[in-house]
């Protein structure tokens, strides 16, 4: 027996517990989009950002990410340009063959210009063959974590080439309530400032925005399937347990049971953090935190030696990933942008 | 009264068997599902933790958790 939507009687598709409404179709749509508005307007995401890559993985966060993105465009005045990335998992699932599929599906839908980098043709390597070869070659980092660096790397080389100002991935809420309990737990301050709506860019770093911070998990499937979008749900074969193993489980889990309990708990949790303890770290720390993206990463970096991108060391983590897998090395340097 | 329920990660259909007059969030219950994490979905369209369900109906279940991406 359906329920009626508390604004129009309609039938509801979903209850959002924490406003205590039942809303059908078109209202769940309208609410979604005005949070998401409203978090991005508070943080000032998208001020002086003209050009957007927007990293999409073929899952329902960055997908819904896309379509809210494109959505505003021209509310807030920015172009998008899609970014996906052919990681080169299979394990039997074809995992980022499908990924890759469900992303250009929704680029092509929405006519947005984008770009596929395949990672096995660009720089000479697969997730999945650091899986299998990667300690032998003396890569000591788990795969994950390979696989991030890879990512985040990408990501950057490609905004910067592409002119943009911000590169948007598509964090939900409770991926940052996970962030910042486990941050705070160990103490990683660098890491915590990070979990932010926008950091700016500067210094060979584009700026990053997260514009789907202050939606729900749920949420974002709930876009996803409203707008018809095909997503990819399978989980990352390399996950055996969990984003970021067992303990990360077990705290997002944790979360998601006070959510139950106390419906809006890590809303509040993630925007009293941004809100009211965030501001008092960052006046003691490196990294700028007024949001503008004019400001700049003020902490000073060097260049990597072979790709020229910043770095802390002589040879970037990406580059020395590549120089233990391929030969290839010479190819970079002539890729290299030289800034 | 008997629903049947397709739980679409683990593409696999199960009959759960409920008390008259049960809502989606006493299915979830009974399967061990946190509503915070799970969407059900009949003849493809979402619906609430405080829909009734009947005897004969059959829906979807979907986790919400990433992909790990
Ligand atoms: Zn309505
Ligand atoms: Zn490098």
């Amino acid at each position: 027996m359906a329920v009626k939507c508390s604004r129009c009687g309609k039938p509801a598709v979903a209850e959002i517990r924490y406003t205590r409404s039942r809303l059908c179709r078109e209202h769940l749509i309208e609410f979604i989009e005005r949070r998401f508005r409203k978090g991005n307007e508070e943080f000032k995401v998208f001020k002086n950002i003209r050009r957007i890559v927007a990293a999409v993985s073929g899952g329902k966060d960055s997908l819904a990410m896309l379509y809210l993105l494109h959505r505003f465009s021209s509310v807030y005045g920015y172009e998008i340009i899609g970014l996906t990335i052919d990681l080169g998992i299979d394990r039997g699932k074809e995992y980022s063959t499908k990924s890759v599929e469900a992303a250009v599906e929704s680029f092509k839908k929405l006519d947005i210009e984008y770009v596929v980098v395949d990672l096995s043709r660009e720089y000479g390597y697969t997730i999945d063959f650091i899986r299998d070869r990667g300690r032998r070659l003396g890569i000591r980092r788990p795969v994950c974590s390979v696989c991030g660096i890879t990512k985040r790397y990408i990501m950057n080389r490609f905004a910067l080439e592409l002119g943009a100002d911000a590169v948007a991935t598509g964090h939900n809420l409770n991926d940052l309530a996970q962030f910042i309990f486990t941050n705070m737990y160990g103490g990683h301050i660098d890491e915590l400032i990070k979990m932010y709506p926008k950091l700016p860019g500067g210094n060979g770093f584009t700026a990053k925005i997260k514009p789907v911070f202050m939606l729900y998990e749920k949420e974002t499937t709930l876009y996803s399937i409203l707008n018809n979008i095909r997503f990819h749900h399978d989980t990352c074969p390399h996950l055996e347990n969990g984003i970021g193993g067992r303990f990360q489980t077990a705290i997002r889990e944790k979360l998601e049971q006070l959510e139950e309990e106390f419906p809006g708990f890590m809303l509040n949790y993630v925007l009293t953090y941004m809100r009211r303890i965030r501001p008092l770290m960052v006046s003691g720390s490196s990294m700028g935190g007024d949001g503008d993206g004019d400001s700049g990463e003020k902490i000073s970096v060097g260049r990597c030696r072979i790709c020229g991108m910043p770095s802390l060391r002589d040879v970037c983590a990406f580059c020395s990933i590549r120089s233990r897998v391929s030969l290839k090395v010479s190819e970079t340097i002539s890729r290299s942008r030289g800034d | 009264m008997r629903v049947k329920v397709r739980l679409i990660r683990e593409n696999r259909v199960v009959d759960i068997d409920l008390p008259n007059g049960s809502r989606v969030s006493d299915l979830l219950k009974k399967l061990n599902l946190r509503s915070v994490s799970h969407i059900v979905i009949k003849n493809g369209e979402p619906i609430p933790e405080s829909y009734q369900l009947a005897d004969g109906d059959e829906v979807e279940v979907l986790p919400v958790v990433s992909g790990g991406l």
